[in-house]
């Protein structure tokens, strides 16, 4: 079992259409979920998006356990490469998620402290990213996924030039 | 689509507020039956119906009586709220390429 604790977004673009609920969790419990996987996916929800996530938890086979917020962000494109609106949550008390295995995503509505064997942490924040340990997160095994900015910032690193 | 990288940031948010008679959208079919989706073309009309999984109540499309998918569109709790209180409902199947189909959901007249 992979537990998957992150952001549950509402995603909607006027062209291509599209309308939908994913976000970074959303989208790799449901990937992960479609070849085989099993899934416990955590993450904060608003009443209107809860159903249709509850839906294709059912659907595709994995497990959901959402805590409610007054409102889930949302990212409105106006085409798929375009930079986004973001509408902000409000912020809310941090999750805490123990497991063998967890996959972290970084978060609009706050952070989820992660006791895990092994972790793989995404912290989607290139402005100002979160070290996995700050919150009080640990694991035995962790793994990063960054990108150039991101790993930057968390190295400290101003002069770091990628080869 | 959501994901780290910058953006305009807002704190409004429009909801879901349409009447039950005036409910229409266009989604996805989520989880598609290969062997139905196969027998559906587009411009068919097909049936929009509750079916409870367990605990969790979800919408159906159905061809005949055969799930064809489900929805799973931010607009399904609105949508399951008009189902709730009587409103009918149909799904007409705009685009199809390979599994994905694409309906327009809207209210029986």
């Amino acid at each position: 079992m992979l537990t998957i604790v992150g952001g549950i977004y509402r995603e909607m673009c006027v062209r291509p259409q599209w309308d939908e609920v994913y976000g970074s969790a959303g989208r790799a419990a449901s990937s992960i979920a479609r070849l085989g996987g099993k899934v416990d996916l955590r993450g904060y929800l608003d009443t209107d998006l809860a159903p249709a996530m509850q839906a294709r938890a059912v659907e595709e086979g994995f497990a959901l356990k959402s805590t409610q917020l007054p409102r889930s962000a949302a990212f409105s494109y106006t085409h798929g490469l375009a930079v986004p609106q973001i509408h902000l949550p409000e912020q809310q008390p941090a999750l805490h998620v123990q497991g063998d295995k967890v996959l972290r995503f970084g978060m609009l509505e706050g952070t989820a402290v992660v006791a895990a064997d092994y972790a793989v942490y995404d912290p989607q924040n290139a402005a100002g990213p979160e070290s996995f340990a700050s919150n009080g997160s640990r694991a035995e095994h962790l793994a990063l996924v960054l990108n150039f900015y991101e790993a930057v910032q968390l190295l400290d690193e101003g002069r770091f030039e990628p080869e | 689509m959501s994901g780290s990288g910058g953006g305009g940031y807002g704190g409004g948010f429009a909801t879901d507020e349409v009447a039950c008679d005036r409910l229409a959208f266009d989604t996805q079919l989520s989880s598609p039956k290969a062997a139905v989706v196969a027998q559906i073309s587009v411009g068919d009309v097909l049936t929009v119906a509750l079916d409870q999984q367990g605990a969790v109540q979800v919408v159906v499309i159905k061809r005949g009586n055969d799930i064809a998918g489900g929805i799973t569109s931010p607009k399904m709790a609105r949508l399951l709220e008009c189902i709730r209180q009587g409103t009918r409902y149909q799904a007409t199947v705009t685009a199809k390429s390979d599994g994905q189909v694409t309906v327009r959901i809207s209210p029986l007249r």
